[in-house]
């Protein structure tokens, strides 16, 4: 199914066979409930031999000799959560700060919300964002599990979010076909599948008509960046990402906010990860502007890991300093 | 334990005083302890929240849940300690405090009835695992013993990782 990205992804056969390859499990430590040396030290006494990602202190490799990183003790007291080493970079990219108010307009489940929070020491304000009361409940479980007072919950559509808050950092991690997900020999179907759980999802939220190719996706996409733009504050950033290859899902989202708003310009990543691909400029006969290639692209045979991509958006202008309590009404 | 008033738009203030007192008073738990939160009465709740967090009041139109972590759900004519938010001040309580073994935490996850390594008051109590020093949640010491408050999913997931899931090799089950 990936053959239509022979030419964009370097050593194509190297990422054939990455995705045919059982991914490696990740998982972030929680520092506000146990120091990263002393989670070692402890699992190293039960056994479990954590090695660090080396490029985020929070991030860890699961070992071999632990089969269900889920079912454990410190797992359910909330010490560290199970997320995918290249799921970790978009909070990273959009590198919140304490006392910060941040947008993450499609929350749920919740894992990147959570990093948030983490990276902002919990003070300040994290609105979580997304449509689905399934996720949702999933989102409230992991943010009462690892004890993050900093984030409220709206239920809203991100396209059209109220105005009346504006806020110093967005992240829009986009609904997608979840390419990058995929890891086996049954690439196609599930990548299919995600695209229409998506598109189900949103037609039973929302009770629009059926929306099920991808350009309708795309268009989510990009009103969903659209609306980010209108809602971060001059001076802001705006982080893009997705967990798919697409270009049209990718590059060409960003490509269009950029032709539509003078005042973004799009900035390298703040965080250096092993292996990151710069975006493309170019795809199927389709020219991206040039800037595309400080966004980035994560491949399974770069780092084990999902697939990913993206892209940090700068509002030009001088960000405000913060109101007194960080109170995004003030 | 009445005196808690959880109503939204009371007063952040007296939302934190009363708070601060019920937990003196029922856990011993130093008012310092809630340094780093804010204190929100949100439904019929009261929330920790980080000190930056807006007035429910001012978010409506984006209709808002969850502000920070649940402390306290006002049932009326009493008020309960929630499982989450015990494990945030939890640590800091003195009284009314059930440090279990994990040969007490196996009926305990049942919803059984178990004695107290300590005396506890009848009423709700905070319940740590012994010699970690983490809090697990809330219990409620009744006639008949110390009964689990924790919600079903989270007692599922502590029983499966004490008792079920194998350690470095072992079965844990007592």
């Amino acid at each position: 199914m990936f053959e239509r990205y022979s030419e964009i992804i370097p050593d194509f056969d190297g990422f054939a066979h990455a995705v045919r390859r059982p991914m490696a499990s990740h998982i972030r430590v929680n520092p506000a409930r146990i120091e990263a040396s002393e989670f070692v030290r402890r699992t190293a006494g039960s056994g479990h031999r954590f090695e660090p990602l080396g490029w985020y202190a929070q991030g860890f490799v699961v070992p071999p000799t632990l089969e269900r990183p889920g079912a454990t003790l410190e797992y359910a007291l909330g010490l560290y959560h199970i997320q995918s080493a290249s799921s970790m970079v978009p909070p990273l990219v959009l590198a919140p700060e304490p006392g910060d108010r941040v947008l993450d307009l499609c929350a749920a489940p919740g894992s990147k919300t959570t990093q948030l929070c983490e990276l902002m020491a919990d003070r300040g304000v994290v609105v979580a964002n997304d449509l689905f009361i399934d996720r949702l409940k999933v989102l409230k479980s992991h943010l009462e599990r690892l004890g993050h007072v900093c984030a409220v919950i709206t239920r809203r559509p991100g396209e059209s979010y109220p105005g009346g808050l504006t806020f110093r950092r967005v992240l829009v991690d986009a609904p997608c076909s979840g390419e990058g997900t995929f890891r086996g020999t049954e690439a196609h179907g599930r990548s299919r599948r995600a695209v229409q759980e998506t598109a189900d999802a949103r037609e039973t939220a929302t009770g629009e008509p059926p929306v099920r190719e991808r350009e309708k996706l795309y268009r989510l996409q990009r009103a969903l960046l659209r609306r980010a733009a209108n809602l971060v504050e001059p001076g802001g950033i705006v982080v893009y990402s997705t967990c798919t290859y697409d270009p049209l899902e990718n590059e060409a989202v960003v490509d269009d906010l950029l032709r539509a708003r003078d005042d973004f310009i799009l900035e390298e990543p703040p965080v250096d990860v092993p292996g990151a691909e710069p975006g493309l400029t170019c795809f199927d006969g389709q020219r991206f502007r040039g800037l595309l290639a400080r966004a980035r692209r994560l491949y399974p045979h770069r780092l084990d890991s999902d697939g990913f991509f993206v892209a940090r958006l700068k509002r030009q202008g001088d960000l405000a300093p913060l109101a007194k309590g960080g109170d995004p009404t003030a | 334990m009445g005196a808690v008033r959880l109503e939204e738009g009371g007063g952040a203030a007296r939302a934190r005083d009363d708070v601060l007192r019920y937990f003196a008073e029922r856990f011993g738990v130093a008012a310092e302890a809630f340094d780093p939160y804010g204190v929100i009465a949100f439904g019929s709740s009261a929330w920790l929240v980080s000190k930056a967090m807006p007035a429910p009041a001012s978010l409506r139109g984006f209709e808002p849940q969850n502000p920070g972590v649940r402390l306290l759900r006002d049932l009326g004519t009493f008020v309960k300690p929630t499982s989450a938010g015990l494990r945030l001040v939890g640590r800091a309580a003195t009284r009314n405090v059930a440090d279990l073994s994990p040969e007490d935490l196996w009926p305990f996850f049942e919803r059984k009835p178990i004695a107290p390594p300590a005396p506890i008051e009848p009423g709700f109590a905070v319940v740590r695992l012994r010699g970690e020093g983490h809090v697990i949640g809330c219990g409620i010491q009744t006639r008949d013993g110390l009964v689990s408050q924790l919600p079903d999913s989270h007692a599922a997931g502590l029983r499966t990782s004490l008792f079920l899931a194998p350690r470095a090799g072992e079965a844990r089950r007592p």
